[in-house]
């Protein structure tokens, strides 16, 4: 099999994680540890299926990443909508298939366009700054100072940190050895990008057995490693294994989602980790302080695939259904 | 006999070199995993141009603004080659040209009632020219404007949705992204209101009058334990018909007991049944994006000549909330 051909394969295992991960946890059973967190509205109707992740700028103004239209919703703090940027095509400007985003102090919206191979820089009112062409990003990031981060499945480091012209900075953070297969350890070392007020850097391994966050200053030196635990936490790490298991068996990749996503309370510092149906609450040690499972409107269990923390309540988002917002517990 | 036995080494050399000429065709072949990014398979550029001449079999429309060739998949897809027709109905008369493709042998398996054309790829010049092999399972799409500038090319059939987003944005400049309520499909304001698809339920079993009316279209599939749910608010919305003759619309002649229950419900408020005997009038296959209001009513006005005035569902004619 030649490399191009074992790389389509691999895009394709990855996409299909991404379809089925909501799904890969729906038959986990309710643990005693579980606190109901019911859905409250649902806001920023525009983005319904698919909807990714939402972030917020500098003025309190909102954008949302939607993978099926391929484009970020903005929303002006009232949460009314004000714009779009991307779509759907095969322009510069258009995007492929979405992973993740993130929004620059100056609001620039980042996008890491994962099978578009490349990681597109907008400005806030939604024109293309710049086009960074990089293979297969996973998520993106940045920094107080405009530097980008992007992610990717990893060869060498975790994470590459680029100036907003696209020039690679430097690289940081170091690989777990999972495999001796190159594309399954990049597979198991695949994570997610996110950024605080004071410009630590965490890094959340999605398909790793071991639930596993690190947290690099800046300028990337490792400042801590958390791995959370819990009943679901470990549920669904245990069918990771599995899944790793059967994969390397059968010499093929693939795996299943142990994290999705992480937000940091900026007030107390609690770390918030969507884990499928569940979310955990972390202390700034790493330790879990509640778990809760996530509701839809209507009763039924959920899940949440990020959340986004701001005041005295929390946004969750999922991948079903959209966004809502929820009374912070 | 001896002729064979004499020449038995030479035979099996020449089966031998057959089966390995096979084994090397079926290597080699044009095949969708065998055969990414080469010549066959390498995508166009946005905005490249179609600068070889295309192939005489490929007639195209001089007054298409966009033309949408489909190389048809072989047996994946089939929801979306169907979608394509949807464009072709809508968007026809707005510049938009879909033409199909297949491979010679597959012609009449791959073009079961297709609206529009499809052209049989004699020596696969066509697949050759849009880089699409003609053994390629998943088939592929490409977009071209009037000076045959490629604006989309993939490999497969994308989504119903994407479809229709990517022929809105190259056609009318502007995407559609709002949520809708299912339509009743062939019925829209401006036009005359299909009447001839409907008949009267109980009473005298008469042709409908359509003009000046007040029409509560029920879902397809709505049952009676609806009609209960829903009950107030139909006979709120033909208390709202303003000198307009109320009627409701069942998707399909409904079974005895499901009309008596729903007109002893609806009554008085409502006076008059009609159900529809045209199919194809229900559900619009065109915009794929729902809000999850599938199963509201819908209520559409006639004025004085039978012309449809309005369509909305039932809770935008209360006012009670907006589709978002």
């Amino acid at each position: 099999m030649t490399t191009k051909n074992r790389l389509g394969i691999f895009a394709l295992l990855l996409l299909g994680i991404v379809l089925l991960a909501p799904d890969a946890s729906r038959s986990l059973d309710v643990t005693a540890e579980d606190t109901e967190l019911k859905a409250g509205e649902r806001v920023f109707f525009e983005s319904g299926l698919r909807t990714v992740g939402v972030r917020r700028d500098a003025e309190g103004n909102y954008y949302v990443l939607n993978m099926r239209d391929k484009l970020v919703w903005v929303y002006n703090k009232f949460l009314n909508p004000t714009g779009r940027i991307g779509g759907v095509g095969m322009g510069q400007a258009d995007l492929d298939l979405p992973r993740d985003f993130a929004v620059a102090r100056d609001g620039r919206v980042i996008v890491a366009d994962w099978a578009g191979d490349k990681v597109n820089i907008y400005g806030s009112n939604g024109v293309l700054l710049s086009s960074i062409p990089l293979r297969r990003p996973w998520s993106a990031g940045v920094l107080s100072t405009g530097e980008i981060l992007a992610s990717g499945p990893p060869r060498e480091h975790l994470v590459s940190v680029l100036s907003p012209e696209g020039k690679l900075l430097r690289a940081f953070g170091e690989l777990i050895a999972v495999d001796t297969d190159p594309q399954l350890n990049a597979l198991m070392n695949t994570g997610r990008i996110y950024v605080d007020r004071s410009d630590n850097i965490y890094y959340l391994f999605v398909f790793l057995p071991t639930p596993t966050i690190r947290k690099y200053d800046r300028e990337g030196k490792l400042l801590a490693v958390y791995h959370p635990d819990g009943e679901r936490l470990r549920q669904s790490a245990q069918r990771a294994q599995e899944e790793l298991e059967k994969n390397r068996a059968e010499g093929s990749l693939g795996g299943l989602t142990v994290i999705n996503a992480l937000a940091v309370d900026e007030e107390t510092g609690d770390l918030w980790v969507s884990c499928n149906h569940a979310i955990y609450r972390l202390n700034t040690g790493g330790e879990t302080k509640a778990t809760y499972q996530f509701k839809h409107p209507q009763g039924h269990p959920t899940a949440a695939n990020d959340v986004l923390i701001e005041g005295d309540r929390i946004l969750v988002i999922s991948w079903h259904h959209g966004v809502f917002i929820t009374p912070k517990p | 006999m001896r002729w064979l036995l004499h020449n038995s080494w030479a035979i099996l050399l020449i089966i031998s070199g057959l089966l390995f000429a096979h084994a090397l065709y079926l290597r080699y072949a044009p095949d969708y995993h065998h055969h990414h990014g080469n010549q066959w398979e390498t995508t166009f550029q946005f905005d490249e141009e179609l600068s070889a001449p295309l192939p005489p079999a490929l007639k195209l429309d001089p007054k298409a603004r966009l033309t949408l060739v489909a190389l048809l998949p072989s047996d994946a897809f089939t929801n979306r080659v169907q979608y394509l027709g949807s464009l072709h109905r809508v968007h026809g008369g707005n510049g938009l040209t879909v033409i199909g493709v297949a491979p010679a042998r597959r012609l009449r398996t791959a073009t079961p009632q297709l609206p529009f054309d499809v052209v049989a790829d004699s020596g696969s010049a066509i697949h050759a020219t849009f880089r699409v092999p003609p053994e390629h399972g998943h088939g592929g799409v490409v977009l071209f404007d009037s000076e045959r500038r490629v604006k989309f090319h993939a490999f497969g059939i994308p989504e119903q949705d994407e479809l229709r987003q990517l022929v809105e944005k190259h056609l009318l400049g502007e995407v559609d992204y709002s949520y809708r309520t299912r339509r009743w499909g062939a019925i829209k304001a401006g036009e005359p209101l299909p009447v001839a698809s409907f008949t009267r339920v109980g009473g005298d079993g008469g042709s409908p009058d359509a003009r000046n009316r007040l029409l509560v279209l029920l879902p397809p599939g709505c049952a009676s334990c609806q009609i209960d749910f829903l009950a107030s608010q139909v006979s709120a919305a033909a208390g709202k018909a303003a000198g307009r003759k109320p009627a409701v619309v069942f998707a399909a002649e409904p079974d005895t007991q499901e009309w008596s229950s729903v007109s002893q419900i609806l009554r008085p408020a409502v006076g008059e049944f009609w159900a529809n005997r045209n199919p194809s009038l229900v559900w619009d296959d065109y915009y794929t994006r729902y809000s999850g209001e599938e199963g509201d009513p819908v209520v559409v006005a006639t004025d004085s000549r039978g012309y449809v005035v309005s369509v909305k569902t039932v809770r935008e004619t209360l006012g009670e909330r907006q589709s978002p």
